[in-house]
Order: structure tokens, then sequence, then C-alpha cells
């Protein structure tokens, strides 16, 4: 899973802030994703208010914030802090957990049972080293790297290099840079590519060799320096921009290259775009409209409730068609 | 291949003056079935045959439908409970639906696109559901349909070797379906005869191989009377624990439909066990675990004639400490609601007391209280103190249901998709348990009015708000609580239409 960060905004960035830390508390500490994405879909709704908050009360007509969300928009507004979190601030181990759990590789499990083994820092973890495997080892080793998020105009460069080489490799590739780049975010936190070739189709045979091949070519230019992990359909890794020569190295970045059948690519497309926000609400369209939406295929859901054969689906615009939604660009969906 | 030639219509939704169903019988392309209008969305018909069929192919010409889905049942089947044998299937996108072009594509469905289980079996009936919800004015239906039997039935039975473990099941239920169902029109009459006739039956299989039956009795408590589903869910000790590593060696299993943390919790508990993960299905693996049917998974391992089980079967074996027969808890497929619910429910009460004699005399006193005392085992969260609202626990609570013994039910969500508004007040404890079934169904509960609610949930009479509501939304349906609670003890979505509020006049 990626590290998610906060909807950028200002006006109430207080409460959002606050609604951020506590989902992730969620998620990484007590592994309630279901209050991690209520607090996510809060915070959310809170960005998109044009106004000030002054009370609970008015950020309780907005979807997502309910009773609970809203007494502690009021606690905050009136003592300017929350006992919930400070009480979480105030437990180090949460904040070790929080912490490893920046490491990439490093999920909210294995957070805490190294925390529990006694290590909450980077500079233990890193002490450790023989702990972790190779996916964490090399998040530790360019932690801050992956920490910063990526300028557009690099993302612009890093798509530039992945279209060019590819299509080297062979015309008939096709790729999408998706994540929220393809929204049209200003930076993205790392770069999520998606791969498909003229004929390579669901139910055809796999073919591995095809993306081996993008691989080992972006490798030979230098372009990916770390395998994170590679199998037949996915690989995950990490890439960096070629440094100019007056000033110093750029930052490595974490990329994933997604390879997909052609009739599914689509939906892959749509879904690795987001936002995931948006996902659920076109998800619970779908099954409004009677279909089932899902990373791979979009199926009409039968009488019984048995979901039917995927409808071919060529373009994104095929999907909101089915579902008789108008069709929103990749910068409209970012709710 | 032999064509089946259907001999009348049994029922038609709706259809045109001149293309009528009964044109379907003459499978010829110049006379079509078309609905009459208003269409609406869907259309239906049900096709029967002169005597019980095999159905190996299916050629379909279609009459303006976006989507044909065909389902078969016998004479005595209840139209809910039809088999899907070809799931909803694409004919036109919605841009050719608008502009009326690839009106009559013809498609054929040999036996690898059917469903195989309905495949296998004989159907006197067919019902053949059209769908075409991009075009309102377009009068939809087919050209023609034609069935083929396979002419290597025989060939086509499952092999013994590669898919013993499931089928006694199967047999096990279409020996209840033979009993049960297609038994004499009087329902009544029916459920007697069924109990007396079949105890024997049943009694002489349990004896023989553990009772398949059992797994699915169990399933089907679980969604009904969860006072008795402890009986079913819990197992008894056969033999004496074992070392903890050893129980499930020699598992090699796989994981399907489970999310973390969960995911997690079960993997870890059978690896604790012995048992070996793997991401992916492969020859060597013995064991599918699974949180519902249909995953891809599922019916990829379904195909390799691999064992398939719930969850609860790790849990179970963990609890015991020891290795379980996987039979109890094999996954019946989603067509196990293919029986009316009361009357098996009554047969299974009565193979499950059976059962319980069979086992009571197996297992010595002394194991059944050391299985006691291993029961208390409740693996709490650490940090479930700091969080604010533990309702998980609450509500389990109430029921009364001990979750460490149930190990969480599998929930049927026939809400999904579905918002509910609860308007008024309720009396008692009504409105959380109203919120607590439509969530547990997978419904969505909405606080204040907006255009997605589908259902005004309300305890009162008829009230001048809904008439506001109504000019804001036309489509809002304002139901009686008693049509969550028919639907939960049914454990399936009921018409809401006899339980809605009226205006008073």
């Amino acid at each position: 899973m990626s590290k998610r960060k906060a909807p950028q905004e200002k006006l109430n960035s207080g409460i959002t802030d606050f609604l951020i830390e506590l989902a992730n508390y969620e998620r990484n500490i007590t592994r309630q994703v279901h209050k991690y994405n209520a607090y996510r879909k809060a915070a959310s709704a809170i960005a998109k208010y044009p106004h000030k908050i002054e009370s609970g009360g008015e950020a309780k007509k907005l979807d997502g914030v309910g009773d609970k969300i809203a007494k502690k928009i009021d606690e905050f507004l009136t003592t300017g802090k929350l006992r919930k979190l400070e009480k979480i601030r105030e437990d180090d181990s949460s904040s070790a957990i929080n912490l490893l759990t920046r490491v990439s590789g490093v999920g909210p499990a294995a957070a805490r049972k190294l925390v529990e083994e006694g290590i909450d820092s980077l500079e233990a973890l890193q002490k450790n080293e023989h702990k972790l495997n190779h996916h964490q080892k090399i998040g530790l080793k360019y932690f801050s790297d992956f920490e910063v998020r990526i300028p557009r105009a690099d993302m612009e460069k890093m798509q530039e290099i992945i279209l060019r080489e590819v299509a080297s490799v062979d015309e008939d590739f096709i790729v999408t840079v998706c994540g929220s780049f393809r929204r049209g975010s200003q930076s993205s936190g790392d770069i999520d590519v998606l791969l498909t070739h003229k004929d390579y189709t669901s139910d055809g045979p796999k073919q591995p060799h095809l993306l081996r091949d993008v691989l080992q070519h972006l490798q030979d230019i230098g372009f990916i320096t770390d395998t994170l992990s590679h199998g037949d359909t996915k690989f995950m890794g990490v890439c960096q921009l070629p440094g100019d020569p007056e000033c110093a190295e750029k930052p490595h970045r974490r990329l994933d290259i997604r390879f997909l059948p052609k009739d599914q690519y689509s939906c892959g497309v749509l879904y690795f775009t987001g936002s995931d926000i948006f996902n659920k609400s076109m998800r619970s369209r779908a099954l409004e409209m009677g279909f089932t939406l899902n990373e791979y295929s979009l199926r009409p859901i039968g009488i019984t409730g048995i979901p039917g054969e995927p409808v071919p689906i060529f373009l994104e615009e095929d999907i909101f068609a089915f579902i008789e939604w108008s069709y929103r660009t990749p910068a409209q969906r970012n709710e | 291949m032999q064509e089946i030639l259907a001999s009348e219509v049994a029922l038609c939704t709706s259809e045109d003056h001149v293309c009528k169903a009964e044109n379907l019988l003459a499978r010829d392309v110049d006379k079509k079935w078309k609905c009459g209008s208003p269409c609406g969305k869907q259309a239906s018909v049900i096709l029967q045959f002169s005597k019980p069929q095999h159905i190996g192919c299916i050629e379909i010409c279609n009459e303006g439908s976006a989507f044909v889905e065909v389902l078969v049942g016998k004479s005595a089947t209840p139209e809910q409970d039809y088999q899907v044998i070809l799931v909803m299937s694409f004919f036109m996108t919605p841009d050719e639906s608008r502009r009326l072009t690839n009106l009559n594509s013809v498609r054929t469905f040999d036996s690898d696109k059917l469903s195989k289980e309905a495949a296998d079996g004989k159907w006197e009936k067919v019902k053949i559901v059209c769908t075409q919800p991009y075009n309102k004015s377009l009068k939809f239906g087919l050209s023609y349909i034609k069935f083929y039997s396979s002419s290597d039935n025989e060939m086509k039975t499952p092999s013994l070797g590669s898919s013993n473990v499931r089928s006694p099941v199967a047999l096990g239920k279409r020996k209840l379906e033979h009993a049960g169902v297609s038994s004499p029109p009087k329902k009544k009459q029916s459920t007697l005869n069924f109990e007396k006739t079949s105890s024997p039956l049943l009694k002489e299989k349990s004896g023989e191989n553990k009772s398949p039956q059992s797994a699915k009795a169990a399933k089907k408590e679980l969604w009904s009377s969860p006072s008795t589903a402890s009986a079913s869910a819990t197992p008894k000790p056969t033999s004496q624990p074992q070392e903890i590593g050893d129980i499930l060696k020699g598992v090699v299993f796989v994981l399907s439909g489970f999310q973390n943390p969960f995911r997690a919790e079960i993997r870890d508990k059978a690896v604790s066990m012995g048992a070996k993960y793997m991401p992916d299905w492969g020859p060597n693996c013995t064991h599918l675990i699974c949180a519902f049917a249909n995953t891809p998974k599922y019916q990829h391992v379904k195909s390799q004639g691999g064992c398939i089980v719930r969850k609860d079967w790790v849990i179970a074996c963990h609890k015991t400490k020891q290795k379980l027969p996987s039979k109890r808890y094999l996954f019946v497929g989603v067509e196990s609601s293919s029986e009316d619910d009361d009357e098996s429910i009554e047969a299974q009460k009565t193979v499950e007391e059976e059962q319980d004699d069979v086992n009571n005399e197996q297992s010595s006193d002394s194991n059944g209280k050391t299985h006691r005392k291993q029961e208390v085992d409740p693996e709490k969260d650490p940090y479930e103190g700091t969080t604010d609202e533990n309702t998980d626990n609450e509500a389990m609570e109430m029921d009364g249901i001990d979750d460490s013994e149930l190990s969480i039910p599998e929930l049927p969500d026939f809400f999904t998709g579905k918002h509910f508004l609860l308007y008024g007040t309720f009396p008692g404890n009504e409105g959380r348990m109203l919120y607590r079934y439509i969530t547990a169904f997978n419904g969505t509960t909405e606080e204040y009015m907006n255009e997605n609610v589908n259902f005004v949930i309300s305890a009162q009479p008829w009230d001048d708000n809904f008439y506001e509501a109504l000019t804001e939304n036309p489509h809002l349906a304002f139901v009686k609580p008693q049509w969550i609670y028919s639907c939960n003890k049914k454990g399936r979505s009921l018409p809401h239409q006899p339980f809605v509020v009226v205006p008073q006049e």
C-alpha cells in the first residue's frame, strides 16, 4: 500500500491535519481500516469546504462527518488540541510504529513487530538490517529520498523517458503513467506505470518476456536502479533521473510497473488513476446500475447476484458509458 | 450435439402483440420475441422442455438486448431459485443500443462458457432474462435461442480421481433437492414427508462419511438461527490434542478473498499449526481457504477439483488444537440457497441431532472438558482499549452470541448498493437493531435525506414530510421496519411492497 498524503489545502488545515493523523493512527496502530477510511473521507470533505469551519455542527452538514468527528472538531476549535491525539502522541510505541511504517516495505504489522523487539528508530533499524527483507533494506537505504515528493516537472521528465524507451523496445506497447500525476497534481509520492501490449490479452498465454524486455532495457540505460520485486505482471523498484552535470545527483524514486492484458487495461488505468475516494463512488454507481467494477473488469450482475461476463472495454470512456455516467477527465477525479 | 426443442412458453413478463414469446418455440430468425411497451429495463421468458434435459451448448441471436442471462430449473423449482447456467452475457454497447446498430448479433456459448454445475444437471425449464437499460423506447428481446444437449454427457460426470472431496457434497445435495423440492405440491405435507423419509437415508450417510451435508447445515444455521449455530459451528474433538506445530502438517494452503488484518491472522494461525502458505494455487496445494464463492481463485481451484474450505476450519482447528476433518467446512457454492428455507432448516436440524449423537458416542467426557477450556482464548488487541467506539464487540454481546465460538459468520449481502434512511423514532432499541441489520447485509444507511436514498424505514404512519421527499426523489419507497426483520429471518432479500407505508385518508 502506498503511503497516502493529505489533500493539499489551506482554510481548515488544522482540522484536516488532525483527522489525517487520527486516520494514520487507525491504520498503522489499531489496524482498523474502516476508521482510517472514515477519517480520511471526513478530511477530504472538509478540505473541499470553501469556508473556515467555526463549529462541529457546521462540519457535520458535510458528507462523511458524523457525531463523533463533529465533537472532535468542537474540542479542537475550543481547546486548540485533542485529548485523544495527545494521548496517542505521548505513547512512544505508537509514534515509533508510525515512524517505521514510513520505510518503504515496512507495513503496520512489521513495524509493530520491530517496535516490540525494541527497534524504535531508524538508527536502530540500521543496526538490525539483518531483520529486514530485501524490499525493506532498500526502503531504508533510500529513506530520505522516498520521503521527498516528486515535483511535477520531474514526473514529466520521467514520463518522457519511459514513453520513449518503452517504444524503442517495441512500438506495440501502450504506456500510461497513472496515480495523482495523471490527475494533474503538482507533486507525486511515487510513479505508477501501467503497461500493455497489442498482443497480450487475458484469454491468451501470459507473456512475461514482454515485461522482462522492458525492464532489462530500463536497467541498461540506468533509469531503473534497484528491484524490490519482479513477477510476471508486476514490477516494484527504484528509478532515478540522470543528474545535471552541474548539480548534485537526483533523488531516487519509487517506481511500480504493472503489465496488464489489453482487455483489462482501461479498468486498470481507471483504478490506478484514482483517487481512491473517486474509485469508491464510481464502484457504488456501478452497483446502483447493476454492475460490479474492479481493477480488471466491469461485469453486469445477473438476477441472482452472480456477476456476468466482463463487458468489452476499450477506453475509460466505455466504463462511464456502461454505467451511464458522464465522462470525467482524470483532473476531475480528485475526490 | 442434438438440438433440444422447447415445448411451450411457461411464463413471459412482457410481449409485443406481434412478436410474441411463442415465436421463440419456432427458433426462426424471422419469428422474434420482443417485449411489449412500456418495456422497462428487463424482460424475461420461461420455456418448458417436454422432459428433463442436459444443456451443453446455447446459441442466441439477439434482438436489441444489451445483456442476456439464462437460468435453469426443474418443474417444481420456485422461480427465484433457478440456477444460472449462462451468466449475464454481453450483446450490445450503450452506444449501439442508442444508435440501433448491431441489434442482431449471434453468439454461441459452449460448455466451457456455461456454469459447470448447471451444465451437469438435467432441467425442464429455462428462464431467459434480457436487459436493455440504455434505450427506453427500444422493444428488445431475442430473435431466437437454441439449446443443444451435449452428446458426450456420460463422459462429463466429474472424474472421481481429482474431485472426490467435492462429489459427495454434490451427490448429497442432489438427493436433498429430489427429496425436498420436487416432492408433492402441498407444502406442509412435503415438509413432513421429507423429514421422515430422508432421515434414515441421511443417517446412513453420516455414518459412512461424516455427513457432508452438515457443512451446509452449519452455514445455513449461522444465518438463520444463532441459538442453534454453536452446536454445529463448534466441532467436537475426536482425538487427543497434538503438538501445535504438527496439527496441520502437510497442509499447503492458499487464501482468497480475505483482507488484512484478517488475512494475516488466518495465515499466521494456519502457519503456526504447521501448514504451509502459498500465494497462488499450484499442484502441491491441498486447501483453498476462501472468504466467499466466485473469487477468481475459487473458480480456478474448483475447476482443478481442489478442496475449498471456509476460514472457520482453520479457526476451529486452532481452537481445538487438532486437525478437524475439513468436510464440515467445505465451501458450498452460492447455489446452496436453492431449497426452500424452512424445509431445509427443519431437515438439517434432524441431521444435526443425529450427528451430535454420533459424535457424543465417539468423544469421551474428558475430551469434552479440555475442549471447553481451550475455548477461552480471546485474542485481544492490546490497543483496543484506546479506541473510542468498540461497536463490534458490543454488537456481538447484545445478541448473546459468544464470538469466540461463532468465529464471525459470513453474512449475505443482499442490500448491497441500497441506501436507507431511518426516519423518526423507533420504540426501544429498534433503531439500533435496524441499523445493524442493514449494515450486516451490506446496505448503506444515510443520516440525512439525499438523492442516494432508496428506502425510508419508518415505524410511524405516513407523514407530510414524505410528500416533500417524494417531490425531490420520486423513486423513494417508505417501508415499515418489519420488512428488514423479515429479510433477516429469511436470510435473503424480500420484496418490500407488502411492507410499504401508505398515506392515510
